[in-house]
């Protein structure tokens, strides 16, 4: 497990050693300590640009001693087989996950960025720059990962968060499914169905995302 | 600590009012608030002749300095942050300017200014101009400050540097916005950088 502090001194150091300015975008478990909804995480999710940008960032945490590991027993075994899925890196008990311009079928999309909420920078001879998605787009991202804590962190979110706009989410949702990801709205209904149970979620937005409004 | 507590707690208290919904003493109040104040979960504000107010969240407060905060250090008029901005590592008033100049929001881009009666590094500032290839837009700005606020004197060497990266083609820092003003023309003219600012915008920043 990696702490908010530790996670600042690890950057901070890969920051060190990057040989160019890196942009990259948190999404997972980290995200969520840059907004305090949980202190420590066990896997860095981000995502980035380009594959130059992922190669930079890859050496400098290979010089800190990170190696590369297999997807098997994290991801389900459908989503190994996917195109863009991540170049996982561990060291310890915790891990990268670095994915480049689409997290499996979805894309980083403008939205997205332009919705980020938060921007760190890490400052060294190059600098590493960490934007923050937005809760909403954390939400969705987590439902279509479905690896074994991420309903746990869509429950935190929801439960600690007194403003969260559903409708937001499921605009993406319907993004993503006309530009190519094929389960955006499928891996969303079901989180959306688990969550009922737990927290109340107006019919409307299953309308939307079944089309229906 | 207990998210039912802090979620009960959520908003604004003074210690009047927290003592109020959680029945404790002054003293044991004072206490609750360092102890949240300390696993950053509080935030104060006011104090002096106004009422201390507490604010409490469930999720924790970030801390730190970024664009943001310097920017807002030196303007006349503070910026609302377009989001939260934060920097581990060194960070002076003339990355700051730089990238609040990248942005390209009118509004932080004229308070931003405000920085260039505050720049001790020009050598920085040169560096990161070069860096970011917008040298001559920091000419035009520092020229366009300087008859619109008070500015350090920029040194002639970089000055001169500057010059020679004056463009061919008509830089546009914010599209479409265009200057009304003789004396701000004549600043865009000589750099080739389109200035956004106003004579309304200059006579504001005085």
């Amino acid at each position: 497990m990696i702490s908010k502090e530790d996670q600042d001194t690890l950057l901070q150091l890969v920051s060190r050693y990057i040989k160019k300015d890196v942009v990259c975008y948190a999404f997972g478990g980290n995200a969520m300590m840059y907004y305090g909804y949980k202190n420590a995480t066990k896997d860095v999710d981000v995502i980035f640009e380009s594959e130059e940008e992922r190669t930079i960032f890859i050496d400098a945490i290979m010089h800190l001693g990170y190696k590369q590991m297999s997807m098997t027993g994290v991801y389900i075994e459908g989503l190994c087989k996917e195109k863009h899925k991540p170049l996982m890196f561990t060291r310890g008990d915790e891990r990268f996950d670095l994915f480049v311009s689409k997290i499996f079928q979805t894309q980083l999309s403008k939205t997205m960025k332009e919705r980020a909420v938060a921007r760190h920078d890490y400052v060294n001879a190059c600098t590493l720059l960490v934007y923050v998605l937005s809760k909403e787009d954390i939400v969705f991202l987590k439902s279509i990962t479905q690896r074994e804590k991420d309903f746990d962190d869509i429950r935190a979110i929801i439960e600690k968060e007194s403003h969260f706009s559903w409708d937001i989410v499921i605009d993406e949702a319907l993004f993503q499914s006309q530009h190519g990801d094929g389960w955006a709205i499928l891996d969303l209904k079901e989180t959306m169905n688990r969550l009922k149970k737990i927290i109340f979620i107006k019919k409307e937005y299953f309308d939307r995302l079944y089309g229906k409004k | 600590m207990n998210q039912y507590l802090l979620k009960k707690l959520e908003g604004k208290h003074t210690v009047n009012s927290l003592m109020a919904v959680t029945h404790l003493t002054k003293a044991s109040a004072l206490n609750f608030i360092a102890h949240l104040k300390k696993l950053r979960y509080l935030k104060t504000s006011g104090g002096g002749r106004q009422k201390r107010i507490y604010t409490i969240s469930p999720k924790q407060f970030t801390e730190g300095t970024g664009m943001f905060t310097i920017i807002n250090a030196y303007a006349k008029n503070p910026v609302v942050p377009a989001f939260q901005h934060i920097v581990h590592g060194n960070y002076g008033s003339e990355n700051a300017f730089i990238d609040a100049l990248l942005l390209k929001d009118f509004r932080i881009l004229q308070q931003s200014l405000y920085i260039l009666n505050h720049i001790k590094k020009w050598k920085l500032l040169h560096a990161l101009a070069k860096k970011h290839n917008i040298e001559p837009i920091v000419g035009a700005l520092y020229d366009f400050a300087r008859i619109a606020i008070k500015t350090r004197r920029m040194p002639d060497t970089m000055r001169n540097s500057l010059i020679k990266k004056r463009p061919k083609k008509r830089i546009e820092i914010i599209p479409a916005l265009r200057t009304n003003d003789k004396e701000i023309k004549s600043i865009s003219d000589y750099w080739n950088v389109e200035l956004p600012f106003s004579i309304n915008d200059k006579e504001d920043m005085q």
